[in-house]
């Protein structure tokens, strides 16, 4: 009997010795816990995919390697250049998700190295499909609800990244926005000369005090991106020929 | 045995702590470095202009800490997506700068951070790879005084930016791009 507390006790006090240097191992840094192969193993298990609805996809019809003709500020005439026109499946944010869901995700690059806009909508089976603009620290987040009134913008922190954010569920569903403000939807604008038709007017809120606007069209794309201080970023296509 | 190997791991799990947290001598800050933090507190919005006439506006920030002998410095674009950090702060040796520069779009995030510590007067990175230390340059007829020039490249890793120059007193002031493009500050 005295044999079996013995070798109990031993045993009770070699487990807590190794739990005590296991935890102390880990607060000095050492990462023993991460595998690779357990995420990989969670994506495998995925079952359901759901792709864009036919119409969402076009994200302003963008093809690889065209040019876009742009102008800044009335001073200035420059191309963006599709570099990136990407189809898939998401999880980010979910690895263990069930279910899936079809994006499309388009990047423009300027002149400028640092000039670049991306451009993504992701299928959402919450409120039809979510799309979101970055054009340098700037990030425009919305859904093309089915109402054309869209309802979710992010803000961004002019200095110190974003303050605003969705939350998603296990799925990758958005169950939330932290910040949320109407977008416009208008029937149609003309740039140039040229009538774009079902226009999303999206401002930028950053604490309620910027004014910063996007007038971005699911057949064209980024169509104007105007800043408070006036300067802007503006489509600038050569007038359509009539039919003769 | 087992046992013994237990306590072994415990024992040495322990002195490695306390050798990570053991530190040889004082913490200063050079002479030559304080004239970093003599600007004090700043935050402005400074106008940028890139080598095709395209201008964006930058929000920069500097917080010294002078019981600390510490500076954090930190400038970010609008439209062009430049986001960089500085901090001086005191080591053994004299001190350390470090310099963290990122680049984020949809599809690209590029995040380099490193140090430089001081030395017989200049700032040097494990490598050997030095931060340049410009006593005074000039740019569009203005004159800048005691300027760090950062390449990424040079302390492995450059993707975008080549150069940055920081001028202690007004900070940002022109920025090298891969493609020979350049964001030269605009005067006030």
């Amino acid at each position: 009997m005295m044999d079996v507390l013995v070798k109990a006790r031993t045993g009770l006090l070699g487990y807590f010795l190794c739990v005590v240097s296991v935890l102390l191992l880990a607060s000095c840094g050492l990462d023993l816990f991460s595998s690779d192969k357990d995420d990989d193993k969670e994506c495998a298990e995925t079952v359901d995919k759901v792709p864009l609805e036919p119409g969402l996809e076009e994200l302003g019809g963008y093809a690889l390697q065209q040019s876009i003709h742009y102008i800044y500020s009335d001073t200035l005439e420059f191309d963006m250049h599709v570099s990136v026109v990407e189809d898939g499946y998401d999880r980010s944010g979910c690895p263990d998700a069930q279910v899936i869901y079809g994006y499309r995700r388009v990047v423009l690059e300027g002149p400028n190295p640092l000039l670049s806009m991306g451009m993504s909508i992701k299928e959402d089976k919450l409120s039809d499909a979510a799309v979101h603009i970055m054009i340098g620290a700037y990030t425009f987040s919305f859904r093309a609800e089915t109402e054309k009134e869209v309802c979710k913008v992010l803000g961004q922190d002019a200095l110190y990244g974003r303050v605003g954010y969705c939350i998603a569920d296990e799925n990758c569903i958005t169950v939330g926005c932290s910040l949320s403000e109407k977008v416009s939807h208008l029937d149609s604008l003309k740039i140039n000369g040229i009538t774009y038709k079902d226009v999303f007017k999206v401002k930028h809120s950053v604490y309620g005090s910027n004014h910063d606007n996007i007038y971005f069209s699911a057949e064209k794309g980024l169509l104007r991106f105007e800043k408070e201080d006036g300067s802007f970023i503006e489509i600038r296509e050569k007038k359509r020929q009539g039919r003769k | 045995m087992r046992y013994l190997l237990m306590i072994a791991a415990v024992l040495a799990t322990l002195t490695s702590c306390s050798l990570q947290k053991d530190d040889a001598g004082e913490k200063y800050l050079a002479e030559d470095l304080r004239v970093f933090l003599d600007a004090g507190n700043t935050s402005d919005t400074i106008e940028m202009v890139d080598s095709f006439g395209m201008k964006d506006k930058f929000v920069q920030t500097r917080k010294v800490k002078r019981e600390e002998d510490r500076m954090d410095f930190r400038v970010k674009g609008d439209w062009f997506y430049l986001d960089m950090k500085i901090s001086i702060y005191p080591s053994t040796e004299g001190g350390f700068v470090e310099m963290t520069t990122s680049y984020e779009s949809l599809y690209q995030y590029y995040n380099t951070s490193k140090s430089f510590e001081y030395s017989d007067g200049e700032l040097v990175y494990d490598d050997g790879c030095k931060l340049g230390w410009i006593k005074s340059m000039y740019l569009d007829g203005a004159k800048y005084s005691d300027v760090l020039v950062f390449s990424p490249a040079c302390a492995g890793g450059g993707y975008k930016f080549d150069r940055m120059y920081y001028a202690a007193e007004e900070g940002l002031v022109r920025v090298d791009l891969s493609d020979s493009v350049s964001l030269f500050r605009v005067l006030d």
